[in-house]
């Protein structure tokens, strides 16, 4: 009796038991079907595409982006393309001899698991074991036909990527990019926006593809360009106003938001801040032969004849700066700064040789000061050298007077204030004492 | 007996309520669809015929960064890179044991997989790369595959072929017990930590720049290490390098340094012997001869059956 009591209670607990797991499901399929359905439709939308995908790539959350376009083929096959100044010298450069797959992992992942000479350039270790720090294996976090959204496996930047116009040719696209390159960041180092909403504004530095907020700590926001705007890793939000898109208004005076709302990147410099900040990054002026006044072309061609009486040849003149870190006693980092003029010329004798004269830089209501102050010393005395070439040192000083120094007024010669890469310099006594100098590396 | 009736009817139950959960003869796991249209489907299958079936060794090129330790950053390997070491492997190396020391040989103690990768593990801090390692006697790695060129012998022996022999020697003392005696050679200048400083960095050529561990007598200087790595790199060494070579390294060694190398020699020549009924002498001359009759058209190995007897440009030996 005892024992049917038992039995009783055990098959009683065993009837609901039996019956406690059967929950409704949530889906429809198995996990695992669910998720090979994910990965095939994936694939789907990778191949789509006629003209492949462009790619807003970025190595790591503390890099510049850069676009690399991207065609992927049923058969496993991937060919890709880019030109940027880090991994092909700003040559034209694509690789279609490697693969790609679609696995899971801890979730979706694109990978592309043959070296391919575009993509893993950016991953290649290198000498340092670091390289660029670059991704070739990305979560799928979102795949449509209008976009997908990647984010890389190891250095976790977001990576997006649009289909391409079917009938824009990848070589042209990187034509259309290195244009709008060059009038956003090529050469542009140091140069200052303030990024501003209703009134509202926070100072930024532009420094290699990455905007840089102007305070300690400050957040940093790298871009990519592309043809026509630029696109920031991940969306900008200030003062609860969100932006990831931006391009150059109608004067190229400022990047305005293309997300909808009223921020932009106004420059805070004026041109002359703007020549200064450029000569502080290491960026050279040079002077522009073919574009300048008529007193100015005067004295350019006196010092390139009298050059060529002692065959000898004038190449280029560069306003450029030195500048050099020290601590002081106190500890504290100071800079300190050198102007110079640096004329390059063939020597007689010598070949091709650098004279260079100290100069001094001072900036004054928009207006430039630029004076000479003496040659600057250098082991082969090529200062001295080519002032007896041009005639003695009182004449050369005389024709580098008239030439270069003075005060000029500035004004941008492309019209851009966003990257003012070309600037006249005008005299403030004589309109026809003018130059054009241009931003070089 | 009424309660017998209710409780047969509860067990009644409990099965019913179980009845219609039956199980589902679908595996929750889906195989991989074989795609014969695939990108590499050509090579994937010739790795079949000629790794897999031949040697039960998975050619692994196609890299999987999760299989990687995280805290290098490394790169796959080129596809075109993938197929010339594949090719050298069975000329240079499979090829060679099966040979030398016999065909099951290398079934039975070769790498069960053997992954490409394209790039070193540098450890910048310390001045070191890993151009390969072995992982439990299963594995063997082989880096730095991108960075080689096929018309450079010394280069692919140490970057490959040296690695292949360094760690497929790892996997053959780890399965039997090496000579303890070996380990009392030189036991005082073993320097895990800082065997790195030993190169001599005045010279530019990668062989003579382990000259400071030849005095010490070791052959390399990464041999200097410790034990295991020393008794793994005398016999890769003396396989990879030629009599002129290993000639060089005694006459430099000094008079200390070349006895204990050769004494190391020695005693792993008797112990694979012994072992394996491994002739290393055999297989250094095998090696020689074959690095010597390279062919520029990997394809012609195969054509040729792994004979460099039949290549064109072959001379016999006297």
């Amino acid at each position: 009796m005892k024992t049917k009591h038992i039995l009783f209670v055990i098959a009683a607990a065993l009837v609901f038991i039996g019956c406690s797991r059967d929950e409704e499901s949530l889906f429809d399929s198995s996990a695992s079907e669910r998720l090979k359905t994910y990965l095939t439709n994936a694939e789907n939308t990778l191949v789509a595409p006629v003209n492949g995908w462009e790619m807003l790539y970025f190595p790591n959350t503390e890099s510049a982006g850069y676009p690399v376009l991207l065609k992927f083929t049923e058969n496993g096959q991937v060919k890709a393309a880019s030109c940027n100044p880090q991994t092909t010298r700003n040559k034209y450069k694509e690789d279609m001899k490697s693969t790609w797959a679609i696995k899971a992992d801890y979730g979706p992942i694109l990978t592309f698991d043959t070296y391919n000479d575009v993509m893993h350039a950016w991953a290649d270790p290198q000498t340092d074991g670091d390289g660029f720090l670059g991704d070739y294996e990305f979560l799928i976090l979102e795949a449509n036909e209008k976009q997908i959204r990647l984010k890389g496996k190891k250095h976790e930047a977001y990576v997006e990527m649009y289909p391409m116009p079917a009938d824009l040719d990848w070589e042209e696209y990187f034509k259309q990019v290195n244009a709008e390159r060059d009038k956003i960041v090529t050469r542009n180092n140091g140069n200052q926006f303030d990024y501003s909403y209703n009134g509202q504004t926070q100072r930024m530095t532009y420094q290699n593809g990455i905007m840089i907020e102007n305070v300690t700590e400050g957040l940093i926001y790298p871009f990519v360009v592309r043809p026509n705007c630029i696109t920031f890793e991940r969306p900008l939000i200030r003062w609860g106003v969100s932006s990831q898109n931006f391009t150059l208004d109608e004067n190229n005076a400022k990047l305005i938001s293309m997300d909808g709302v009223e921020v932009a990147f106004v420059p805070a410099l004026t041109l002359v801040e703007t020549l200064d900040a450029k000569l502080d990054n290491n960026i050279r002026w040079k002077l522009d032969t073919k574009d300048m006044g008529s007193e100015s072309k005067t004295t350019y061609d006196q010092m390139a004849a009298a050059l060529k009486q002692q065959n000898g040849t004038l190449r280029a003149l560069y306003m450029q700066r030195e500048v050099k870190q020290t601590i002081s006693t106190e500890g504290d980092t100071l800079l300190n700064k050198q102007d110079y003029l640096c004329i390059e010329f063939n020597h007689p004798k010598r070949g091709v040789k650098q004279a260079r004269y100290e100069m001094t830089y001072t900036m004054d209501n928009e207006v430039l000061t630029y004076q000479y102050v003496q040659p600057y010393p250098d082991e082969e005395n090529m200062s001295i050298a080519l002032l007896s070439i041009l005639g003695g040192e009182t004449k050369g000083v005389a024709m580098i007077k008239d030439l270069m120094c003075g005060k000029f007024n500035i004004t941008s010669a492309t019209g851009s204030l966003v990257n003012p890469q070309q600037l006249y310099l005008t005299s403030t006594t004589s309109l026809n004492k003018k130059i054009k100098i241009n931003a070089t590396d | 007996m009424k309660k017998t009736y209710l409780l047969l009817a509860l067990i009644a139950l409990c099965f019913a309520s179980c009845k219609k959960d039956e199980l589902d003869s679908k595996s929750i796991f889906v195989d991989p669809e074989v795609k014969t249209d695939t990108y590499t489907y050509e090579f994937d299958q010739w790795l079949n015929t000629y790794f897999t079936k031949r040697y039960n060794v998975e050619y692994i090129y196609k890299l999987d960064d999760a299989a990687m330790d995280p805290n290098y950053n490394v790169v796959p390997v080129r596809l075109g890179m993938a197929d010339t070491v594949a090719h050298l492997s069975l000329y240079l190396w499979y090829d060679v044991y099966d040979k030398i020391v016999g065909k099951d040989f290398l079934t039975t103690y070769g790498p069960k997989m053997i992954q490409l990768v394209g790039s070193s593990m540098i450890n910048a801090a310390q001045g070191t790369e890993k151009l390969g390692y072995a992982e439990g006697g299963i594995k063997i790695t082989l880096m730095k595959i991108n960075a080689m060129k096929t018309n450079d012998t010394e280069m692919m022996n140490e970057y490959i072929f040296k690695t292949m022999h360094h760690e497929f020697s790892h996997i053959l003392h780890q399965q039997k017990t090496y000579p303890k005696d070996f380990e009392s050679i030189t036991p005082q200048d073993y320097d895990p930590s800082g065997w790195q400083y030993r190169y001599d960095e005045t010279t530019k050529d990668m062989w003579l720049r382990e000259k400071p561990a030849w005095k010490l007598g070791f052959v390399t200087c990464y041999g200097s290490s410790e034990t295991h790595e020393d008794f793994v790199e005398t016999i890769a060494n003396y396989i990879t390098k030629s009599d002129a070579q290993w000639q060089l390294m005694l006459d430099s060694a000094g008079v200390d340094g070349a006895k204990y190398i050769t004494t190391k020699l020695t005693m792993a020549r008797e112990w694979l012997a012994e072992k394996y009924n491994y002739d290393l002498d055999a297989m250094h001359r095998e090696v020689q001869i074959r690095q010597k009759y390279l062919p520029s058209d990997y394809d012609q190995v195969m054509q040729c059956n792994f004979d460099y007897r039949t290549y064109p440009d072959y001379k016999p030996e006297n």
